[in-house]
C-alpha cells in the first residue's frame, strides 16, 4: 500500500528528481538519513524533529536499497508518496533583548556541550562526536542568529569548507539550510521569543532537542548576538 | 402493496455531514422510497414531517432520528442493515492506544495532540471548543457557521490579548503548512501569504497563483464578518502581523468583500506600517476582480502574469439571457459585478442591489445568477461543491427554457469538494449544449488537486463547454456571447 | 509552532470528513470524540468559558487543593470538637428536614437521639424529630463529613485532622464497622451499645495513642494505600492496617487495661473500613481549601442525604445544587435485592471529589468483586474521569497507569460538555429504617445539578459579552 508522506519544501526538488538509489548515511529509531544525487534527506516518523530537510513518513525502511525520486521513497516492501510540502521554519528578524539573551545563556550554559567555551568559530566545523557534531550545531546557531539579528557572519571560511570532508554530509546540509535561514521550529521559536512573548517554554523545548544539540544551537545564537 | 416504515429516535450522535452520507447510502438501497437519518433538531424534525414520517414524541436534539420507508419488509430490512453498517464506527489503525479518544478539544490538547485546532461542530457549540484552544495556547480555525457574533468578538479579543489567531467562524478555506483545511486546493510552498474573508475568493486566488507557479506561505481565512464594523478586523490584523513576521512571506494579499469603511481605513493604515508589501482585493464595484488581483500579485513578485488556461471551444449562442449557477458565493458575486457592468440588472438570491432580488421560486425572465451555496439553499443538504443535484436540475431546466442563452457555472475542486464533478456534470452539459445552450465553466482547481484539474476541464470542454481557469474570464466570455 | 512555517499537527472537533481530508494530506490528526453538551446549556457554557477569571481561578483552586496536607492530630468528643449541644445533630449531604428524610437517615437520627438520652426510646425520639425540636444541620456546614447517614451527636467521638500549613481542621466520626450500624440506619440496642463502647473505650484510647504518637500523616497513608489496591472509599484495607501499624505501640503503651486495648485493636483490625473516616476528612480539608474562589468551576463537595444529591462549587460559595439521589447499581448482601436499597446517601463522595474512590478504580481493581464490573471497567473508569477533571494528583498516583496522577478537581463545565458524570463507589443502605447495609455498588449524581451549577456560575459572572440571548 502507498502511504502518504509530507516533506519540507526545501527538499521537494530532490524528491521530484528521477528515481535513483540513495545512500543511507545513518539511522536511528525515528529517522533515516539519506543522500541522493542532489541533496541530503532526513526520512523521519511523525514523532521526530522537523528538520528543514525532513520527509515525514508513517513508516521507515527496515532494509535497503532505498529509492528516492518521482515524488516517492521506496524500499523493499514499502513505498511512501509525498502528497504535501510544508514551508520549513525560518528564523524571523528580531532585535534580541539583553535580559532575554541572559535567560537563554543561563539555560544553554547549564548543559555541557563538550567544547571549549571560547573556541574560534572557524575551528568549530566538524568538532565533536556524532552525526551532527556539537561544533556544527554551534555554527548553525551562529549563522541563524546572524540572519535573525542582522549581523554579518565573521566565520565565512565555513562556507567554502562545506563541500570538503571536514564534516559529515548531513551536518554540511544542515549548515547550508542554516545559511538560508531554515531551521528547526524549536530554534525559530526561541529566536522570536528573544524579541517578545513567552521565552521559558521555547527555551525548555530547545534544550530538549537531541542530547546537547539544542544547547549548542543556543550557544551559537548567543555568539551571533554578542 | 403498502409501503412499510421504520421510524425511531435513538440516543446517539454523529456529525451532520456524516449523517448526510448515511442517509444517501440508505436511500440507495433497492426498494427504499425515502430515508432520513439526522439529529433530532427542530429543523430536521420538520424535514422528516415534510417527508410524511411520524416523528416519535419527545425526540430531542440529542437523539438520532432514523426514518426509512421501503416498498416491502425485505427492502426495509436491507435498509436497516445498510444503516447499521453505515453507522458502524470506522476501524481504527492497529495499535490504537487503550486510552479512549478525547471528548473535548482541551482534553486532546492536554494530551499533546496538536498545535492547531479545527472546529466544525454545530455553530452554537463551537465557542467551547475554540475557547479550549485558546486556554491551551493554540490557534484555532472555526469552520462552523452560525456562531453568535458576540461570541466571535469575545474569542477574537481574547486571542488578540493572548497573541493567538482565530480563523473564522464560517471559515471554509485555509492553507497551513501546505495542508488544506476545509475546502482548499493543493498548492506549493512559496512567498505569498493570503488573508481571506472569503472562501471561494481565496480558492480562486490560490489556483491562479498555482497556475502562475507562485507558491503560498499560508492562506488564513478570517471569516466573512471579520472586517465588519462590530468585529473590527481583529483577526485580519493578527493575520497581517503573523505573515509580516514570517521570513518566508514576501507579499501579502488580502481578499475580502468591501469592508466597513472605518475598518478598511484602519487595516490599510496597519498594512502600510508593515515591512512586507500588502496587496488588497476588496471585491466590489470599481474594484479589481480576483484575476486582476492574482496578476497584480504575480507582477509584484517581479514575474510576468501568464495567460490563464482555457479548455474547449465555443459556438455562437442563441438569443436570450445569461444564467449563472454558482456554488461559490464570492465567485457568484464577482461574475455579477462583471455582468452588471455590461448588461445591467442581474437578478439573484444574493443580489448586488435589493431591487434585483429573486423571490423564492428563483425564477426570472432576465439575466440571473444563483448562489446555490447560500445558507437558505443548503439547509438539510450538502454544499453544492459536494452535491450537484440542485444545479444539475437547474441546468436541465435552463436547457429547456427558450429564454436562456448562456449558462455560467463554477466547478470548485480540491480537498473537501466532490471527488469527480466531471462525471456528474458531463451528461448534463452535453444535453444542454445539444439543446442549443452555451455552457461556460470556471474550473477552480490547482495542478495538484486530487480530482485532476486538467482532466476535469478537458472532459467538460469535450462535452461542449467553454472552460476557464479564471472566473472573471469565464464571466466576460459568457457576456460576450450574449446577443 | 506558528501557523506560518512548519508542519502542523491538528486537533479536529466536528465533521469527520475534514479529519479524513487532513489525513489524506499526511497531516498528523487527533480527532475529538465530540458530542453535544447537556441540552440547553450552550449559552451558559459560552459565558462561563468566557469569564476571564476562570483559568486563573481554577489554577488557584487546584493549587490549594493539592497543597493541603492532612494530619490526624487528636480524637475528641463531638461536643468538644464541634461545639454540639445535646439537641444538635449533624447529618450527611445537603440540608434536609425530617419530613423529607429517607429510612436510613431517619433510623440514624432516631438512634442518635436515644443515644444522647434526649428521648427514652425511638418512638419518643420520632415525636421530637417530627416537630423539629432538634437542630439538624449538614456536617459540611461544620467542617465535618460523615459516611452514609453521617449522623454526629454530642457524645460521639471524632477524628480531628489538620492541615499543618494553614491550621485548618476537618472532623469525622469513628467508623462503626459493617452490617447493622447506625450510619446505615440501624438503631437497635446492640447498635447503640457499640456506640457507647466506642465513646467510652475506643475514643479515649485513640486519643491517648494519637497524642502520644504525635500527628499521623494521613495524606502519606492515602498515597501509599492507593499503591496497595485501596481506592479509599469502598476499599480501605491497606489504609486501616497502616494506621494500626502506626499507632500500635502507643495503643499498647496507653496505660488502658490490656483487655480494652485488645478489644479496640481487634475491632479496628476486623473493620476494613476503619480508615474511611480518616480518608474522608483528609479529602474535606483539601477541598475546603479551594472554597470561595470567584470564577472557579471546580466542584468542592459532592454529598447525599439519602433523598437529595448535592454539589457545591468553588465559584458559588456555599450554595447547594441538588437533585434526586439515585439508587446505586451493584451487588447485594445475601437476602437483599434492588427493592431493598435506599437512594444514594453519605458525605463519602468527598473522596471522589478529591480524586479517590470511583475516580481511583484503576488503582483498586480488586474493588470490582465488591461493586460489580470487570477490571477493564475499573481502568476505563479512571481514564474517563480525566475528561472531566482539572488536574492530575501529584501525590496520589496509579502504578498500572505508569504512575499517572489520579484525576482530581471536577470541572462543572467539562461535565456539562461531555455528559460524563462523576463515578462514585458506594455502600447501599436498606430503604427501611433499622435495616443496615444491603450491598455496595456504583452510582452517579443526577445529571441536572451540573447545568444548574453552570447557570449559577454564569449568573455570577456579570462582565463579558452580554449577547448570546439578545443577539
Amino acid at each position: 500500500m502507498r502511504l502518504a508522506a509530507s516533506c519540507s519544501s526545501a527538499v521537494r526538488p530532490a524528491l521530484r528528481a528521477p528515481a535513483a538509489e540513495a545512500v543511507v548515511l545513518a539511522g536511528c529509531a525515528n529517522a533515516l538519513y539519506l543522500r541522493t544525487t542532489s541533496d541530503v534527506l532526513a526520512l523521519v516518523t511523525p514523532d521526530a524533529l522537523r528538520l528543514p530537510c525532513a520527509v515525514v513518513s508513517p513508516s521507515l525502511p527496515s532494509a535497503g536499497p532505498v529509492i528516492v525520486g518521482n515524488e516517492a521513497i521506496a524500499w523493499p516492501g514499502g513505498i511512501v508518496s509525498v502528497v504535501r510540502e510544508w514551508p520549513p521554519a525560518r528564523v524571523p528578524r528580531v532585535q534580541p533583548l539583553p535580559a532575554r539573551l541572559a535567560v537563554l545563556r543561563h539555560a544553554a550554559e547549564s548543559v555541557d556541550i563538550g567544547l571549549p567555551r571560547r573556541l574560534d568559530l572557524n575551528s568549530m566545523l566538524g568538532r565533536g562526536p556524532g552525526l551532527t557534531p556539537s561544533g556544527d550545531d554551534v555554527l548553525a546557531g551562529y549563522l541563524l542568529g546572524c540572519r535573525a539579528f542582522g549581523a554579518v557572519p565573521t566565520a565565512v571560511e565555513v562556507y567554502a569548507e562545506l563541500t570538503t570532508e571536514r564534516t559529515t554530509a548531513l551536518s554540511a546540509a544542515l549548515l547550508r539550510h542554516a545559511i538560508a535561514g531554515r531551521c528547526l521550529p524549536e530554534v525559530a521559536a526561541v529566536v522570536a521569543a528573544l524579541g517578545s512573548g513567552d521565552l521559558v517554554a521555547p527555551v525548555a523545548a530547545l534544550l530538549r532537542v537531541g542530547h546537547t544539540s539544542g544547547a549548542a544551537l543556543g550557544h551559537g545564537l548567543l555568539r551571533a548576538a554578542a | 402493496m403498502k409501503p412499510v416504515e421504520h421510524v425511531e429516535a435513538r440516543a446517539a450522535y454523529a456529525d451532520s455531514v456524516t449523517l448526510l452520507q448515511v442517509s444517501r447510502r440508505v436511500s440507495e438501497v433497492d426498494g427504499v422510497l425515502a430515508a432520513f437519518v439526522a439529529m433530532g433538531t427542530e429543523l430536521n424534525l420538520d424535514l422528516a414531517r415534510g417527508m410524511s414520517f411520524t416523528v416519535p414524541d419527545a425526540t430531542g436534539a440529542n437523539d438520532l432520528l432514523v426514518a426509512i420507508r421501503a416498498v416491502d419488509a425485505p427492502a426495509l430490512e436491507a435498509a436497516t442493515a445498510e444503516l447499521a453498517a453505515a453507522l458502524a464506527p470506522a476501524p481504527r489503525a492497529a495499535g490504537a492506544r487503550a486510552e479512549a479518544p478525547p471528548r473535548t478539544t482541551g482534553s486532546a490538547l492536554r494530551r499533546g495532540a496538536g498545535d492547531l485546532v479545527l472546529v466544525s461542530v454545530p455553530g452554537q457549540f463551537a465557542f467551547a471548543e475554540a475557547s479550549d484552544a485558546l486556554d491551551c495556547g493554540s490557534d484555532v480555525m472555526i469552520f462552523s457557521d452560525n456562531m453568535p457574533v458576540a461570541q466571535e468578538i469575545a474569542l477574537k479579543r481574547r486571542a488578540t490579548y493572548e497573541g493567538r489567531l482565530v480563523l473564522g467562524p464560517d471559515c471554509g478555506t485555509a492553507v497551513v503548512g501546505g495542508a488544506g483545511l476545509g475546502f482548499a486546493n493543493v498548492v506549493r510552498s512559496g512567498p505569498v501569504g493570503i488573508v481571506a474573508a472569503s472562501g471561494t475568493g481565496a480558492q480562486q486566488l490560490l489556483c491562479l497563483l498555482d497556475a502562475a507557479e507562485v507558491g503560498i506561505s499560508a492562506c488564513l481565512g478570517v471569516g466573512g464578518r471579520d472586517l465588519s464594523e462590530v468585529v473590527g478586523g481583529l483577526s485580519t490584523r493578527a493575520a497581517l502581523d503573523l505573515l509580516d513576521a514570517d521570513p518566508g512571506t514576501e507579499l501579502i494579499v488580502v481578499v475580502s468583500k468591501p469592508p466597513a469603511p472605518r475598518v478598511a481605513g484602519e487595516i490599510r493604515a496597519r498594512a502600510e506600517a508593515l515591512g512586507t508589501p500588502v496587496v488588497f482585493g476588496l471585491l466590489g464595484p470599481g474594484e479589481p476582480d480576483l484575476t486582476a488581483l492574482a496578476e497584480t500579485a504575480v507582477r509584484r513578485l517581479g514575474r510576468d502574469a501568464p495567460s490563464w488556461p482555457t479548455w474547449g471551444s465555443s459556438h455562437v449562442a442563441r438569443a436570450g439571457a445569461l444564467r449563472g449557477l454558482y456554488s461559490g458565493g464570492t465567485l457568484c458575486d464577482e461574475a455579477m459585478l462583471i455582468a452588471a457592468d455590461a448588461v445591467g440588472a442581474v437578478y439573484s438570491n444574493i443580489p448586488l442591489r435589493p431591487e434585483w432580488a429573486l423571490d423564492r421560486s428563483l425564477r426570472h425572465d432576465g439575466h440571473l445568477m444563483i448562489d446555490f451555496g447560500d445558507d437558505a439553499l443548503t439547509q438539510g443538504r450538502p454544499h453544492p461543491m459536494i452535491d450537484h443535484t440542485l444545479r444539475l436540475e437547474r441546468l436541465a431546466a435552463e436547457a429547456a427554457d427558450p429564454g436562456a442563452a448562456v449558462v455560467l457555472l463554477d466547478v470548485v475542486l480540491g480537498h473537501g469538494a466532490h471527488p469527480d464533478p466531471a462525471t456528474e456534470l458531463v451528461p448534463a452539459v452535453s444535453a444542454a449544449c445539444e439543446a442549443g445552450l452555451q455552457v461556460v465553466v470556471a474550473v477552480i482547481g490547482s495542478g495538484g488537486d486530487p480530482q485532476g484539474t486538467g482532466t476535469q476541464a478537458e472532459r467538460l470542454g469535450a462535452a461542449g463547454a467553454s472552460v476557464f481557469a479564471s472566473n472573471a474570464a469565464a464571466a466576460r466570455y459568457a457576456i460576450g456571447l450574449l446577443k | 509552532m506558528s501557523l506560518v512555517g512548519g508542519d502542523p499537527r491538528i486537533v479536529t472537533a466536528g465533521v469527520q470528513l475534514l479529519a479524513d481530508a487532513l489525513r489524506a494530506q499526511a497531516v498528523e490528526v487527533s480527532e475529538v470524540d465530540w458530542r453535544p453538551p447537556m441540552p440547553g446549556t450552550e449559552e451558559d457554557l459560552a459565558r462561563v468559558l468566557d469569564d476571564p477569571r476562570r483559568v486563573a481561578a481554577n489554577s488557584t483552586a487546584v493549587e490549594r487543593m493539592l497543597a493541603s496536607g492532612a494530619q490526624l492530630v487528636d480524637v475528641l468528643p463531638a461536643g468538644d470538637a464541634l461545639g454540639l449541644g445535646p439537641m444538635d445533630l449533624l447529618h450527611a449531604g445537603p440540608p434536609i428536614t425530617w419530613e423529607r428524610a429517607s429510612g436510613p437517615m431517619r433510623g440514624a437520627l432516631l438512634g442518635a437521639v436515644v443515644l444522647e438520652g434526649v428521648a427514652k426510646n425511638p418512638d419518643a425520639a420520632e415525636a421530637l424529630l417530627a416537630r423539629a425540636a432538634l437542630s439538624l444541620e449538614p456536617c459540611h456546614q461544620h467542617s465535618a463529613v460523615g459516611p452514609m447517614a453521617g449522623v454526629v451527636s454530642r457524645t460521639m467521638w471524632v477524628f480531628v485532622l489538620e492541615d499543618p500549613a494553614s491550621g485548618r481542621r476537618a472532623y469525622c466520626s469513628l467508623n462503626e464497622g459493617l452490617g447493622k450500624v447506625l450510619r446505615y440506619g440501624a438503631y437497635s440496642p446492640d447498635v447503640l451499645d457499640r456506640l457507647r463502647w466506642m465513646s467510652r473505650v475506643l475514643g479515649p484510647l485513640m486519643q491517648t495513642a494519637v497524642r502520644a504518637h504525635g500527628p499521623v500523616d494521613v495524606k502519606a497513608i492515602l498515597a501509599q494505600m492507593v499503591h496497595m489496591g485501596d481506592e479509599a472509599h469502598n476499599r480501605n484495607r491497606a489504609g486501616t492496617l497502616m494506621l494500626l501499624r502506626e499507632l500500635l505501640p502507643q495503643l499498647i503503651d496507653s496505660g488502658f487495661p490490656p483487655a480494652d486495648v485488645a478489644e479496640a485493636v481487634g475491632f479496628v483490625a476486623a473493620n476494613d473500613h476503619f480508615f474511611l473516616n480518616l480518608a474522608m476528612p483528609a479529602c474535606k480539608l483539601a477541598l475546603d481549601a479551594a472554597r470561595g474562589i470567584p470564577g472557579s468551576t471546580m466542584v468542592v463537595a459532592m454529598a447525599r442525604n439519602g433523598t437529595d444529591f448535592g454539589i457545591q462549587v468553588a465559584g458559588t460559595g456555599d450554595q447547594w445544587f441538588t437533585g434526586p439521589a439515585q439508587v446505586p447499581e451493584g451487588l447485594y448482601l445475601a437476602g437483599f435485592g434492588p427493592d431493598d436499597a435506599n437512594p444514594d446517601i453519605g458525605d463519602s463522595a468527598i473522596t471522589e471529589t478529591a480524586g479517590l474512590g470511583g475516580f481511583a478504580m484503576a488503582a483498586a481493581p480488586a474493588i470490582v468483586r465488591f461493586v460489580g464490573g470487570t477490571v477493564e471497567d475499573a481502568l476505563a473508569t479512571t481514564r474517563r474521569m480525566y475528561e472531566i477533571t482539572l488536574a492530575e494528583h501529584p501525590t496520589y498516583t496509579v502504578p498500572v497507569l505508569e504512575f499517572r496522577g489520579l484525576p482530581c478537581g471536577i470541572d462543572v463545565s467539562s461535565v456539562v460538555r461531555t455528559q460524563i458524570l462523576p463515578q462514585i463507589n458506594t455502600g447501599m443502605a436498606g430503604r427501611v429504617a433499622g435495616t443496615g447495609q444491603v450491598g455496595a455498588g456504583l452510582v452517579t449524581p443526577p445529571a441536572e445539578i451540573f447545568p444548574a451549577a453552570l447557570r449559577a456560575l454564569s449568573a455570577a459572572w456579570t462582565g463579558g459579552y452580554q449577547t448570546g440571548r439578545a443577539g
